[in-house]
């Protein structure tokens, strides 16, 4: 069988149309989740933080850490970038910036890494057994009891947060902060804010915190870069951050959008039982619709070929009658001419000899 | 290859023994000298290749685009070539009405094919004729000139003619202040001298030629190159002729200042209102724009007029078109000629040095000041305690103004208040040490050395001009820690704001240990105090002897 270039358009504009339906239903729907109202929160003032360690410190206490190989007292750790672990679950990293002039030094930056709580967490939507939860209170809170140790969480996190006990046989967990969900219970402030020295931590509801980010903006606009870390990016973050220094330069991305990751994914995912069931329907359809035209066609094209071999076959007959006629005619013709010649010739000879 | 002569060899006064200098630099140690032979020996890596005296020759583009690449020109290393040879600028320079044309070889551009020609045929051929004496000498060749490339990098520091430069010039020119400063006469057709109408040569001669006008660049390097040179033909001391002379960092750090120089008479006031009506204008009578102007009442700004002309190096850092007043151009409303800039924008800038906020904030980003005024807040819009730090004169009358007093007096007096009620606080209301004991649990408690942090800051103040007029006696310096308080002998303790941390109502707030570090590490750092450091916590809080 032979696929005409209309036929193959007519399958693509049937695969592309059916795919379309169900995106457009989700983009009308305009669901949009702007996080749990009241919901806690962090503000890390980056331009306060003076790298002492402390709230490393704080937190190793408070989850119940092995003491590390260096102690939160030496600071000679932050020469080297560092990530969270599945034994830390916060890191404090120095970032030697330009100064303002742009050629010498500036004063160096501090900046707490740590998991930034997504409203809508890219690491939650990731997990096939729900074992990460948005709490309303804030924190993203982590269900041991049902991981079963894909690590896709770790894959999905934007800020490469999540980090697996790959030095644990029998019950390897993902670890990453809680936001002292135990704690905040309690009633308390999460450990490393308790600790803070400058405050460059302030722990509140989340809307308070955009409302002191934007006043010490707008109070000291030389100090702050006007933009609020976490207010949108990746759909906005319980975590938030402010900087003198462009975000990019103490390595925090500026690429990831203001769409949550479960909004990118959503999409992708829920056209996952329309393939999985419309497709084969579709394209058996198609198939069949196929196989019929074929059908169709052949029988016309039988049709229209016998139709004109007896059309061809019944005008040769005739035009072979039609000579024949004319042969015969033509024949008796002669016959008769030559019979009237004779007779004329007699009848003349006759009347000379007369 | 053009000829590579080493920095410390372009050095202009000594212009007499330039022979002897080539080879025996006075006042240069024998280590020196023993560089300045290896620099002979190695003169393309020795040299610098960030200069001044670069130009790129690019004159062909005003008959269209260029055919090919512009010709770096290293404008300092021809001149010490041709002072090797006897010859002086008039070798590539013309003259044109006593003054030598900036122009090399020419004094008008004729023509594309004739003016490739000055170039190529001069260039080229005293080349050659080095080249066939067997002399260091440029290329000879299209490509060699033509580069796509170059490695020197073109860094002139601009010139400025500050007071004590002016002042030098003065004496030098015997008051003759005709000898640079001139008027154009546009129905004569000539320059003319103007007594009382002196001003800065910028005003005229802009970045471009205009009409009637060359640009400040072809101005200064014709009228200051010609007189230099002049002065050397007589055999006197005389101010730079090369580049690097005026334009070479190192080398302009060499020019003598004189301190204390007196002040430059232009029947300026003393002390006189900064106000939307100027000297000029209320002499003109009662005029409808006065009339008008006269609407907007706002109390009126003495001006210290003497002093702000010691503080700064030149008259155009405030006077940036004219020496004219400022409401002149910058009128309530804003005209033309003050580019439609209010007057009210053109003294309330933030950002501009021009502007008088603009000039004091960037003055007190000096780390001496940085300490406090780093943390004052800048949305400072609509604070009218803000305002009544300048505008201390009062609504101005009519009467008083169409009788043409233009209140310098009453300046003078105000100012003269603002000294006198000055408030100290007593020393006995000063504490000399504050213990601070809210971290009682973790460490001992700490001894703040609060007298020797006041003596500090007052000492700072004491010798800082702008302080010494704004601030309103020391209890100012007060309000650098003991922020939001008014100035009082006994200001609120830190705790009777700052408290426990996080609470809602008090959100900007911060807490007690929050606040105390802010404020103690934050001025340290902004002042480039070192120590204790901000991370060496028993720097200053000692620790607890009888810990568990």
């Amino acid at each position: 069988m032979s696929i005409s270039r209309r036929t193959f358009l007519s399958w693509l504009g049937a695969a592309g149309a059916g795919t379309l339906l169900p995106l457009k239903g989700h983009a009308a729907g305009n669901r949009q989740f702007d996080g749990y109202p009241e919901s806690m929160g962090v503000l890390h003032d980056t331009t306060f933080c003076i790298g002492c360690r402390s709230c490393e410190n704080a937190c190793n206490r408070v989850n119940e850490f092995p003491a590390p190989g260096v102690p939160f007292s030496d600071l000679s750790v932050l020469e080297k970038y560092r990530r969270t672990t599945s034994k830390t679950y916060t890191v404090v990293n120095r970032f030697d910036v330009k100064g303002k002039a742009g050629d010498q030094p500036g004063t160096p930056v501090f900046v707490k890494k740590q998991c930034n709580h997504c409203l809508e967490p890219a690491c939650a939507s990731a997990c096939f057994v729900k074992a990460f939860k948005k709490t309303k209170e804030g924190p993203v809170t982590y269900d041991a009891s049902v991981c079963v140790g894909c690590r896709y969480c770790m894959i999905a996190c934007p800020f490469e947060i999540p980090s697996y006990e790959y030095d644990e046989p029998f019950t390897p967990r993902v670890m990453k902060c809680t936001l002292c969900y135990p704690r905040l219970m309690e009633g308390l402030v999460p450990g490393c804010v308790e600790v803070c020295p400058t405050e460059a931590l302030t722990y509140g509801k989340r809307e308070n915190l955009l409302t002191i980010a934007r006043k010490r903006i707008q109070e000291y606009p030389d100090r702050y870069v006007s933009h609020i870390y976490g207010e949108h990016e990746m759909g906005g973050t319980s975590w938030l951050y402010l900087s003198g220094v462009p975000f990019t330069e103490i390595s925090m991305r500026e690429d990831l959008g203001n769409i949550s990751a479960p909004m990118l994914t959503s999409g992708a995912l829920s056209m996952v039982p329309m393939i999985a069931g419309l497709w084969p329907v579709l394209l058996a359809g198609i198939y069949a619709m196929t196989l019929g035209n074929q059908k169709q066609y052949d029988l016309e094209k039988n049709m229209a070929v016998k139709s004109s071999v007896e059309k061809a076959e019944s005008h040769a007959k005739e035009v072979l009658a039609q000579a024949l006629e004319k042969a015969k005619k033509a024949q008796q013709d002669a016959v008769k001419r030559e019979v009237d010649k004779a007779a004329k010739a007699i009848h003349q000879t006759t009347a000379e000899g007369e | 290859m053009t000829l590579k002569m080493p920095l410390f060899m372009l050095r202009d006064g000594d212009m007499k023994s330039k022979k002897r200098n080539l080879f025996f630099p006075r006042n240069l140690s024998t280590i020196l000298m023993l560089f300045a032979v290896l620099i002979f020996a190695n003169p393309v890596q020795a040299d610098s290749k960030i200069r001044p005296d670069k130009i790129s020759i690019h004159t062909m583009r005003q008959f269209g685009d260029l055919e090919r690449p512009e010709v770096p020109f290293l404008h300092d290393a021809h001149t010490r070539a041709l002072e090797k040879q006897d010859k002086d600028c008039t070798f590539c320079h013309l003259s044109e009405n006593n003054r030598l044309s900036l122009k090399f070889k020419r004094i008008l551009d004729s023509d594309q094919k004739a003016l490739k020609e000055v170039y190529h045929g001069n260039c080229i051929s005293c080349h050659r004729e080095m080249l066939a004496k067997k002399e260091k000498t440029g290329p000879v060749t299209c490509g060699e000139c033509h580069v796509k490339t170059d490695d020197v990098i073109q860094d002139a520091d601009p010139m400025g003619f500050d007071r004590s430069l002016h002042f030098r010039h003065e004496k030098a020119a015997d008051n003759q202040c005709e000898k640079c400063h001139h008027e154009y006469d546009a129905s004569a057709q000539k320059k003319v001298y103007v007594k009382g109408k002196e001003s800065t040569c910028r005003y005229c001669h802009k970045s471009e030629d205009e009409e009637n006008r060359i640009s400040f660049q072809k101005a200064a390097h014709q009228s200051c190159i010609a007189c230099h040179l002049d002065k050397i033909k007589s055999s006197l001391v005389a101010g730079p002729v090369h580049c690097y002379g005026c334009h070479d960092r190192k080398e302009k750090s060499k020019i003598k200042i004189v301190e204390n120089v007196p002040r430059m008479d232009r029947k300026q006031p003393d002390v006189l209102f900064v106000s939307r009506f100027s000297p000029n204008k209320i002499s003109a009578g009662p005029s409808p724009q006065l009339l008008e102007d006269f609407e907007y009442r706002m109390k009126l700004v003495p001006f210290n007029h003497k002093g702000h002309e010691s503080y700064n190096t030149t008259c155009r850092e405030c006077h940036h078109a004219a020496l004219s007043p400022c409401s002149d151009c910058h009128t309530v409303k804003g005209s033309k000629s003050g580019r439609f800039i209010p007057l009210e924008q053109a003294m309330h800038q933030t950002q501009d040095s021009e502007a008088c906020i603009g000039c004091h904030n960037q003055k007190k980003k000096d780390p001496d000041c940085m300490g406090c005024h780093g943390k004052i807040k800048k949305d400072q819009d609509g604070n009218q305690e803000h305002c009544k730090t300048c505008h201390l004169g009062s609504i101005p009358e009519l009467p008083s103004l169409a009788a043409g007093m233009s209140g310098s007096k009453q300046a003078e007096d105000l100012l003269k208040d603002l000294e006198t009620s000055k408030k100290d606080v007593p020393l006995s209301a000063i504490p000399e040490t504050v213990v601070i004991k809210s971290l009682e649990n973790q460490y001992e408690p700490v001894k703040l050395p609060h007298g020797k942090i006041v003596n500090a800051l007052l000492q700072k103040i004491n010798t800082n001009h702008l302080a010494g007029v704004f601030h309103k006696g020391s209890a100012t310096a007060c309000k650098g820690c003991h922020h939001n308080s008014p100035e009082i002998d006994k200001p609120p303790k830190c705790e009777s704001c700052h408290g426990k941390p996080f609470m809602e109502e008090k959100m900007h707030v911060p807490g007690l240990m929050g606040a105390y570090h802010r404020q103690c590490m934050e001025c340290h750092e902004a002042m480039g105090i070192e120590k204790p450091k901000s991370t060496d916590c028993t720097g200053c809080h000692r620790e607890k002897t009888d810990r568990p």
